[in-house]
């Protein structure tokens, strides 16, 4: 299993990097794989996307559609992609300690 | 006479499955490899590491010291010889490595073969092999079993899809201004049926409103189905033909139920070519309706003036990936071409490309299987290279699968480019 | 003389039996497998592609493999010549035909590259480290085998070696096609001829560059 050491924490991930065990999530762990990724200091609209895709995947067990995520956050979709540079699933889901969806992606 | 190793069940059904597959074609292809090396060059995996491994014609022998060791007379007396091997846990372990861990059966050896192997078609042979074994890689399996289980890899439920693309259609109806403007979903007798991967009403759905957009200015007869869409076919990267004819299947019978005149697929390269290529195959009948791409379409749209385009709207420079199985295995090679020569005013070619491009390294599945990321980023460079090489700020690509590969490479390489879908160019471009 | 001659001849002649069964066996097993009922609506045709596949295809110019490898694919090309003349020269040896002088030279002028080319070529094999791993014992013993029986038919052309010697290597060498890597003799074409198919059929080969418009255009 790979790993991924992020200013002295070790993570368990899958290839791509997505976080292996999801329960050890907290905020703290997304702002150190947001650090890690390119993505950077995290803001308050970014905090609303990864709160929201967390709590979809807590319920219902998968990412949510990009739509669910502009309608909850007041989001366009344009923002997401900027304030998200890998993407919804690369990006948001990853940092929201998702394990990774399949299909092409 | 070596003799051979006992076989598990399995492996044997795997060995009868191969000798099954055993047609004329493939009987050639195993059967003319002659070891002289000069593919190595050809191949992303090899020119960006160096290892042999990845050499095209090892991966040739991965199969064929198989077929010598089992099918031929003197690989049974005297394997060595020949080089000839067993099928046990280490050839198999071999072959898993690099089969479906270093190849992306982009078939750019095959095109300058000193002799002509058709070399992914030998690998999926050998992935049809792995599949009776159960060795597919997990994230690949298990993107072909959503695909089997929900009718799309994403797992989207369908009433999700259908929010969406409602969404979708009151953007599309804000931005062209007009109410009766619509992304059709399940209306029957329409001319085209249109398809979607399935990224695109998950994640990226620019490129949904994009092609509404589109066929809005062509005032076209078009629906989606909201039960069978998706153009993907993984199965056509597992090596599992049997998934793979029933996914073909579920979309031709689509098809029927709709009652649509033409299939249309979508900016995917792998889908488009195991739906119009291998799928008549799959299914053992010719398709009673045309099967093309979307870029074709869109090339015809602007050929024949039903949509105008104005390529002042679009002035970064823009650059063109050629995917594998749409260019190389697929023939839409000026298509794509012609439509950016007419949407964007300054299009940089990239060299090698048409059927001599490289490929992205996203192709054969790789996307799935995050166990061999590092290996599909490093053999990304020489793409990496030749998108910096342009100077272009845009990367257009007829392939979301492409898109993604991109997207990491993008970020690795520091490309500071965008990528987009052809569709999204034109949509920019559009004069309504 | 007349002895070794006809031993020579028996030498041969097995050899062209074992090879020539073997190739028709494969040529048949090809055939009836052929599989060659295409349900895809077609892009281009397949004869066009096959012609360009052994035309514009295997130009240098066209085809990577030949242009980052200029020196070892003119080798190639010389010592697949040289095969081809030292193998025509099979049959005027077993009838013990006269051929004019100049023609005999000629052939040995074209042989003596070729036999460089095969050593070059085998030394090649040897040292370079992917092509070893690559190779099997079969890998060597094929290039050796015909780079000697390409020699030795040079040398009996210049007269500096007896006639059954060649017939009898090249007997041997004939046997020995079907069982390695020498077998592409036998499917080269077929292989290329599938290949050209694959393209042809999908509008690949032969590159054309252009759109072919259909008439009831969208
Ligand atoms: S170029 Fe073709 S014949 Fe030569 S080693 Fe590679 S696969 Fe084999
Ligand atoms: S198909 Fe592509 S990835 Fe596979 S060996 Fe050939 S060039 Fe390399």
């Amino acid at each position: 299993m790979p790993e991924k050491e992020i200013e002295g924490r070790i993570f368990e991930v899958d290839g791509d990097g997505f976080l292996q065990n999801p329960e050890i999530w907290n905020d703290e762990v997304a702002r150190l794989f947001a650090g890690e990724d390119g993505t950077g200091e995290l803001s308050e609209d970014h905090w609303k996307v990864i709160r929201f895709i967390r709590e979809h995947w807590e319920n219902n067990d998968m990412a949510p559609m990009v739509r669910k995520i502009c309608q909850h956050t007041g989001l366009r979709l344009r923002q997401i992609y900027e304030l998200f540079p890998m993407g919804p699933a690369r990006g948001a889901c990853k940092i929201a300690g998702l394990p990774k969806p399949d299909g092409c992606v | 006479m070596e003799k051979k190793q006992s076989l598990t069940r399995d492996r044997e059904k795997a060995l009868k499955g191969f000798a099954m597959s055993m047609d004329g074609r493939l009987l050639a292809h195993l059967n003319s490899c002659v070891h002289c090396g000069l593919c190595a060059e050809s191949c992303h995996y090899y020119l960006s590491t160096g290892e042999e491994k990845y050499m095209p014609a090892r991966k040739v022998d991965q199969l064929a010291r198989i077929y010598r060791r089992y099918h031929t007379v003197a690989g049974k007396i005297f394997p060595r010889w020949i080089g000839a091997s067993d099928f046990n846990d280490q050839s198999i372990q071999e072959m898993v490595d690099v089969l479906f861990g270093g190849c992306t059966m982009c078939g750019r050896c095959s095109l300058h073969c000193s002799i002509g192997v058709d070399i992914p078609f030998l690998v999926r042979t050998a992935r049809s092999m792995l599949v009776e074994l159960g060795r597919v890689s997990p994230g690949l399996q298990s993107t072909v079993d959503a695909a089997v289980q929900t009718g799309n890899n994403m797992a989207i439920p369908r009433e999700e899809l259908v929010d969406t693309l409602q969404w979708l259609e009151e953007d599309l109806r804000m931005e062209v201004n007009d109410e009766k403007a619509s992304i059709p979903m399940d209306v029957p007798h329409c001319r085209l049926l249109y398809t979607l991967n399935p990224r695109e009403p998950k994640f990226f759905p620019l490129s949904i409103s994009a092609m509404a957009k589109i066929f809005y200015a062509a005032d076209e007869s078009w629906t989606l189905s909201t039960h069978c869409y998706d153009v993907t076919n993984y199965a056509y990267y597992s090596g599992d033909d049997h998934t793979a004819e029933e996914l073909t299947q579920r979309l031709f019978d689509e098809m029927i139920k709709l009652n649509a005149q033409e299939l249309v697929l979508a900016e995917c390269g792998h889908g488009s070519r195991a739906i119009r290529w291998e799928g008549p195959r799959w299914l053992k009948k010719k398709f009673p309706f045309p099967v093309i791409s979307v870029i074709e379409l869109i090339a015809g749209y602007i050929h024949s003036g039903r949509i105008a385009v104005d390529p002042s709207k679009n002035t970064t420079p823009v650059t063109l990936h050629d995917p594998c199985n749409l260019v190389r295995a697929g023939g839409v090679i000026e298509e794509q071409r012609y439509v950016l020569k007419k949407v964007v005013s300054d299009f940089r070619e990239m060299t090698p490309n048409r059927e001599n491009n490289y490929c992205c390294g996203g192709g054969g599945g790789q996307l799935s299987m995050g166990e061999y990321r590092e290996r599909r980023v490093a053999a990304g460079k020489i793409k990496a290279d030749q998108i910096k090489k342009t100077g272009a700020a845009i990367v257009a690509t007829p392939c979301h699968n492409c898109i993604d590969q991109l997207m990491e490479l993008n970020k690795e390489y520091s490309l500071g480019v965008e990528i987009k879908t052809v569709g999204e160019l034109v949509a920019d471009a559009l004069i309504l | 003389m007349a002895e070794s001659m006809n031993a020579a001849r028996i030498v041969f002649l097995s050899g062209l039996g074992v090879f020539l069964l073997s190739a028709v066996y494969q040529w048949i097993r090809v055939f009836i497998n052929a599989n060659t009922e295409d349900f895809t609506q077609p892009k281009g045709t397949v004869l066009p592609a096959f012609a360009y596949a052994l035309t514009g295809a295997m130009m240098p110019h066209k085809k990577e493999t030949a242009f980052l490898h200029l020196p070892t694919y003119w080798m190639g090309i010389a010592y697949h010549l040289g095969s081809f003349v030292a193998l025509a020269w099979l049959p005027v040896h077993f009838f013990e035909w006269r051929i004019p002088d100049s023609i005999m030279i000629v052939c040995a002028a074209v042989l003596i590259p070729s036999v460089f080319s095969g050593l070059i070529i085998l030394i090649k094999r040897i040292s370079v480290s992917s092509l070893r791993h690559l190779s099997s014992p079969d890998d060597y013993f094929s290039n050796a085998l015909v780079t000697l029986f390409q020699a030795i038919s040079s040398m009996a052309l210049l007269g500096i070696i007896p006639v059954f010697l060649v017939l009898s290597i090249g007997g041997l060498l004939l046997m020995y096609i079907p069982v390695g890597k020498l077998r592409h003799v036998i499917f080269f074409l077929i292989a290329r001829f599938f290949l050209s198919w694959f393209y042809g059929r999908r509008g690949v080969w032969p590159p054309k560059r252009r759109i072919l418009w259909k008439k009831n255009n969208h």
